[in-house]
């Protein structure tokens, strides 16, 4: 990609800003579809979720002062509209959140897009027993691979938190999927 | 003193605390985890990565069609006339300036505040004066014998005479 800065110009110009936005959200679809989609289960609402974030990052995009990257401005904006997603469902159907995330994972047994066997079904389980935060950060370390120097960025905590956070995600997850 | 290479024993790093014996744990789980999962098993619709560029910018870069307001409409000509008329009313109405005087409420609207009062004998007699009283004024009303006669009938009870 283009030198961020005159990416970002591109971005904010009136002339170049929608062939600019439409290689930004060719560079990042992908990467913001998988975090968004670990977080709210299934596809129909990542797609709903992707595009609100995108029309925020469209709409918002000439106030960005560039105090951060563009990416972890964008995965910032995915997490809380994916997390605003999840309170609107659950205020919608009167349960609260974990009863809403719950809910989702039982849906996907029924999912045609998903192909996860009982182990896969099971780990999705396990990650919703944790805390929202220690989710986040399980689904990026462990299915997205992302660095800890960026997910501190993204989640603006120090990667010393984010391990010691990981790691004791992963430790409750082995023990959920090894307790019977 | 001079630091010779020979005096530096040790090379000043340390470790967290429990870190070498939580270290098999903390590998060993996550490799467990990864040989069971992989990936989480989600999939997406065929063709949905791309789609999705031109659906997006299809929705950002839609043009709401322009609304024109016409300066002088009927709802702007309404509006307006309410509110002056409201203004003038309350100018003209006067309602803030009148006064209430004694003269000027009728003797059936005192009557009948007395009345729905409930106002004690006792009360009433303590809001007139000893002026307000003289002979002449009881004197100047006659009571007719059958008037008489009927309040003795109405307000009277026999045992109250004994």
């Amino acid at each position: 990609m283009l030198n961020e800065t005159v990416f970002l110009q591109q971005l904010q110009s009136k002339n170049s800003k929608e062939q600019a936005f439409r290689e930004l959200i060719t560079q990042y679809k992908e990467r913001l579809y998988w975090h968004i989609r670990h977080i709210v289960k299934s596809h129909d609402d990542t797609d709903d979720v992707l595009q609100n974030t995108f029309i925020k990052v469209f709409k918002n995009i000439d106030n960005f002062k560039g105090d951060s990257k563009i990416y972890s401005w964008m995965y910032r904006i995915a997490t809380n509209e994916a997390i605003t997603h999840i309170n609107k469902n659950a205020k919608r159907l009167q349960i609260t959140n974990e009863e809403t995330q719950e809910l989702a994972i039982n849906n996907l047994q029924s999912d045609v897009y998903f192909e996860g066997d009982e182990i896969q079904l099971k780990l999705q389980k396990a990650i919703a027993t944790l805390p929202e935060k220690q989710q986040l950060v399980f689904n990026m370390k462990y299915f997205q691979e992302i660095k800890y120097k960026d997910m501190a960025e993204i989640l603006e905590t120090s990667e010393g938190a984010l391990k010691a956070s990981y790691h004791i995600a992963v430790k409750k997850i082995q023990d959920y999927l090894t307790k019977d | 003193m001079k630091t010779n290479l020979n005096n530096i024993e040790e090379s000043g790093f340390k470790v967290p605390e429990n870190y070498f014996e939580n270290l098999e744990a903390s590998i060993l789980s996550h490799v467990n985890l990864k040989e069971k999962a992989t990936d989480a098993g989600f999939t997406v619709p065929k063709d949905y990565f791309s789609k999705v560029e031109d659906t997006i910018l299809t929705k950002v870069t839609k043009k709401e069609p322009v609304k024109i307001i016409p300066l002088i409409n009927k709802k702007t000509i309404f509006y307006i006339s309410s509110v002056a008329a409201a203004i003038l009313l309350l100018f003209n109405l006067n309602i803030f300036n009148n006064k209430v005087t004694y003269d000027a409420l009728a003797y059936d609207t005192v009557e009948n505040y007395v009345l729905n009062e409930d106002i004690a004998t006792e009360e009433l007699a303590t809001l007139f004066n000893e002026v307000d009283f003289s002979e002449e004024g009881f004197e100047a009303i006659s009571f007719s014998d059958e008037a008489i006669q009927d309040y003795i009938n109405d307000n009277i009870e026999l045992n109250d005479l004994y």
